[in-house]
């Protein structure tokens, strides 16, 4: 069986309900976008923008390449990189900021990029509050990470999803607006009911 | 979304954004008659969408802390309890670049054993990659040291994905062990130490580590280090390369990587001493050797390629740490982080030599090797006890004052030993290298030559009998054998006349280099050996064997060239080679013997012995010494050449060669047209344009040139009576100026000169009977008087 086939019979496998497919992509994915990062950073010597759209994009191109897999599929494999790119940011977050309030001194080998745009906390308030909507509206969330997590348009969401585009941006600006007065009311965790 | 009031928020909210901001509170209260909570939700919602526009705006910037080995993937739990063969994970070690590293126990019951299982992110998916697993694995399984960490299984897993069973060190990174136990730098350099000696155990066994980091280096709580992951590199190294748009170097830490690997280029032995260095420099100063701005691989490897490591000193933090850097230190970290391999030290053998010869207190190779900075090791090694300002005042006085010292500091016999070694080495060196060319420029120096000699010829022979094995100091023992043969007896230099020694001495000097085949060693060393077998040719062509002086040239030639090939633009190499041609040439045309071998030959080698010294004087920072040398052997190869056409009866070009022979020597400064080797050459000039005119039927002409050249070879003589070649050089010109004095007709003052030269030739016999040329040339003057 050749790699793309092996991913695609995955991906079918977690649609099915199979978890331990899920987690052998996860781990698969995983190890996929931390190669691309450290291709895209030895390549981009002066620019650091590094986007993680097109790290994921890269990653399909890569596990697929030019092979024909259903738009269903897709769907999953976007669906799937979005979860891990996400986990791979927060979980990084979380450990930057243990290791700051531990006292130690930043690793210098942990370039602080999202510090730029998204302080760790942020970050970190921004996950909680997703499981949370994960909870009422998974659509939603799936959206956020997709756009948020990996940076995708409407439209490729749209595609991911299989949702029109119209939904897509619906659900951005609504779950956007959500997120946000949750982090302004983090501290009471009923502020979803209303 | 099973919640009806979520939906109904969520298009109250779509509704209201759809129109102008004044109109949405209206919209909402009337929508919202009844529904407090409802309204309240939206309006807060609405109240945050400016905020949350910007705040989403832009996604999360990319995950740059994927380029850190160190950050743990998310799923190496569910691997907890599973079995790869017959090892069971117990828990996760680490995670690094590779893949995670898991405390594993063997499962089969045969016996207990612990072990590390490091599990290889990558798929080894083709059979092809599995048989090179497989046969890589066999290789690095066979690398036993008692500082490596043993490979002791492996294979591949259900899921694909190949691990490796490694023996479980207990140990803590290199630089937290120094740090834990506050080593202080002799301490850490001798930990270090041991680091290469692993390094070099596996490059004997030809694997290279390519990716030595403090973490790859454990330090066991005996203070030994273990190296882990000896190899693991480039087994991963295939992957990435059939995979064709990763390089090679994605993989490894780019803090430690060296140059070409950064760039990608192929990795050699010299890849992992780049490494130690940046090890060595790290655990020196507590800092990386670039700035310490760098961050992303990409800024690394751009470091690495582009910024030139400031010497250790200057980074330590303690003005006394970096005293005590600076020096020997400095130069043999910068040695070692030299960013071109060539310039590199070639193995970790020679840089774990200098950091040896460092502790204990011996000349390093990377520092500059003056005579002065090697008395100031000596001095150091033996811990004057004085004040350090005393102690530099007797070191800029002389070595010979050392000496002495040296001689009541001697507490034991072994001490004594030793010490008389380098004594002797460097009293050799100083009096041979400095004395020789101080003394030798004085007129009338040729008894203090002597005593020089015989003492310098004492100190080598003492020096030779313990140089062996040390290829350094081999050559510069046997070139100092050749000084002193040529100060005994080689014509072309200023000597005190004694041939028989000077063979003697040049055959000594061969002798010691036996145990190294011709052209296998350093530069230096085969510079020495084509030196002795040049000057041996020139000195038993001067007794008359010409085919023996030719054989001993050309192998020296062909010595020189292939020095020339490993040390390019090496003035001395290239200087020796282009005196050599020439004495090929000057056999070849006859020299001195009046026998011509092969004319055309000899033409063509002195041509390209000119276009070699021509050549030289282009090169950039030539010295002035080395520039004044080139046009002067430059002037001497026209002045030959000349000769060649004379030997001809090709009067007229041999006349216009000596003009153009004299004019180069004319464009010398002062200082150096007035040495002695300049008013020797323009003796020879003079000579050759005096006998051209005479012969051509111009003795007119060629009477104030001849009188020129006697009244030089006078000065000569003058100021060095004992000097056989200015003796020999004066019976030359007394016999040219006597037949231009007998063509223009003045016989009595032809007589005069004739007899004056018949005495001076009768005396150099009398010394040496074998001297060919003054036999031949008192024949010559004989026949003339007889003619008259």
């Amino acid at each position: 069986m050749k790699a793309p086939d092996k991913t695609v019979e995955l991906l079918r496998r977690w649609n099915t309900g199979d978890s331990s497919a899920r987690d052998i992509l996860i781990e698969q994915f995983y190890d996929e976008l931390r190669i691309l990062a450290r291709r895209a950073l030895a390549r981009e010597r002066q620019d650091h923008t590094l986007q993680a759209t097109a790290l994921v994009h890269e990653l399909y191109v890569r596990l697929f390449g030019q092979s024909d897999i259903e738009i269903k599929d897709r769907g999953h494999f976007f669906a799937l990189a979005a979860t891990v790119m996400r986990r791979i940011l927060v979980d990084h977050a979380r450990a930057r900021l243990a290791e700051r309030r531990g006292g130690g001194a930043a690793k210098t080998t942990l370039k602080d990029f999202s510090a730029a745009s998204h302080p760790d906390t942020d970050i970190i308030a921004i996950d909680q509050a997703m499981h949370r909507l994960e909870d009422v509206d998974a659509r939603k969330a799936r959206v956020v990470e997709l756009k948020f997590f990996v940076g995708l348009t409407e439209s490729e969401i749209a595609e991911a999803l299989g949702v029109g585009r119209a939904t897509v941006e619906r659900d951005w600006s609504f779950a956007k607006s959500w997120l946000q007065l949750q982090l302004e009311s983090a501290p009471d965790p009923h502020a979803k009911q209303q | 979304m099973s919640d009806p009031r979520w939906l109904r928020v969520e298009e109250l909210f779509h509704q209201a954004m759809s129109l102008p901001p004044a109109n949405r509170r209206p919209f909402l209260e009337q929508q919202c008659a009844g529904e407090p909570r409802i309204l309240d939700a939206v309006l807060k919602l609405l109240g945050v969408s400016s905020q949350a526009d910007s705040r989403f705006e832009k996604p999360i910037d990319p995950p740059a802390f994927l380029l850190d080995p160190s950050s743990p993937s998310p799923s190496v739990s569910s691997l907890q309890g599973s079995l790869l063969g017959p090892w069971r994970l117990l828990k996760p070690l680490a995670a690094g670049g590779m893949g995670a590293v898991w405390i594993a126990e063997r499962a089969d019951g045969q016996f207990t054993m612990a072990a590390a299982v490091k599990l290889l992110r990558r798929g080894f998916d083709s059979d092809d990659a599995r048989r090179r697993f497989a046969a890589e694995r066999q290789i690095l399984a066979s690398l036993q040291h008692p500082y490596i960490a043993r490979l002791l299984d492996g294979g591949i897993s259900p899921d694909g994905l190949p691990y490796l069973v490694m023996e479980l060190i207990d140990g803590r990174p290199l630089d937290a062990h120094c740090a834990a136990m506050r080593l202080d730098v002799n301490a850490r350099l001798a930990l270090f130490r041991k680091v290469c000696e692993a390094v070099r155990f596996a490059h004997s066994q030809l694997i290279v580590h390519r990716d030595l980091k403090p973490h790859n280096i454990l330090v066991t709580a005996r203070g030994e280090p273990k190296l882990l992951d000896f190899g693991i590199a480039k087994l991963l190294d295939h992957e990435l390369q059939a995979d064709q748009t990763s390089p090679a170097s994605l993989m490894l830490t780019p803090r430690y990587a060296s140059p070409e690997q950064a760039l990608g280029l192929p990795i050699s032995t010299q890849s992992d001493v780049y490494s130690l260095g940046v090890i060595l420099y790290e655990l020196l100063t507590g800092q990386s050797p670039y700035s310490s701005t760098q961050r992303t691989a990409a800024e690394w490897f751009s470091a690495i390629n582009n910024e030139d490591a400031p010497p250790p000193s200057r980074k330590a933090a303690d003005p006394a740490l970096a005293r005590f850097l600076s020096g020997d230190i400095d130069a043999i970290v910068q040695k070692a982080l030299e960013k071109a391999a060539s310039n590199r030290y070639r193995s970790v053998e020679q840089l774990d030599a200098d950091i040896a010869a460092y502790l204990a207190g011996k000349p390093v190779s990377a520092s500059p090797q003056t005579p002065l900075y090697r008395a100031v090791k000596f001095a150091r090694r033996h811990a004057l006890p004085v004040s350090a300002t005393a102690a530099a005042l007797v070191l800029l006085l002389s070595a010979f004052a050392i000496t002495l010292y040296q001689y009541r500091a001697a507490s034991n016999e072994r001490a004594l030993a030793q010490r008389r070694f380098t004594q002797a080495r460097e009293l050799a060196r100083l009096s041979l290298f400095d004395l020789y060319d101080i003394v030798q420029q004085i007129p009338g120096s040729t008894n203090a030559q002597r005593l020089l000699v015989s003492k310098s010829l004492d100190h080598y022979k003492r020096l030779a009998a313990q140089a062996q094995g040390d290829a350094e100091l081999l050559a510069e023992v046997a070139s100092g054998y050749c000084r002193l043969g040529d100060l005994q007896g080689n014509p072309y230099v200023p000597n005190i006349g004694d041939p028989p020694a000077a063979i003697e001495t040049y055959r000594q000097g061969l002798a010691l280099l036996t145990s190294i085949p011709d052209g296998l060693g350093p530069p230096q060393l085969e510079l020495a050996r084509a030196r002795l077998h040049g000057s041996l040719g020139d000195v038993v062509s001067l007794a008359g064997a010409t085919q023996d002086a030719l054989k001993y040239l050309r192998h020296a030639e062909t010595i020189l060239l292939a020095a020339r090939e490993s040390a390019p633009r090496d003035t001395a190499i290239q200087a020796e080679l282009c005196s050599r041609r020439e004495s090929i040439a000057d056999r070849l045309a006859g020299v001195g013997t009046g026998v011509t071998i092969d004319e055309a030959q000899a033409i063509r080698t002195y041509e390209s012995a000119r276009a070699g010294w021509l050549d030289m004087l282009t090169w950039p920072n030539l010295s002035p010494e080395m520039q004044a040398r080139a046009a002067r052997a430059d002037a001497i190869a026209l002045m030959k050449l000349g000769n060649v056409d004379m030997a001809r009866e090709r009067y007229t070009p041999a006349v216009a060669r000596y003009r153009d022979a004299r004019t180069a020597v004319s464009k010398l400064d002062r200082a150096n047209r007035e040495s002695l080797s300049s008013i020797r050459t323009q003796i020879m000039i003079l000579k050759g344009e005096g006998y051209a005119l005479l012969w051509s039927g111009k003795p007119i002409d060629a009477l104030p040139i001849l009188a020129e050249g006697v009244a030089l070879s006078r000065r000569l003589l003058a100021g060095d009576p004992q000097n056989e070649q200015h003796q020999s050089g004066l019976t030359t010109l007394l016999t040219a100026h006597g037949e231009a004095l007998k063509a223009a007709n003045r016989p009595a003052e032809a007589a005069a000169a004739w007899i004056e030269a018949q005495s001076l030739s009768l005396a150099l016999l009398a010394r040496n009977p074998n001297n060919a040329v003054a036999k031949t040339r008192l024949d010559d003057i004989r026949a003339k008087l007889a003619g008259q």
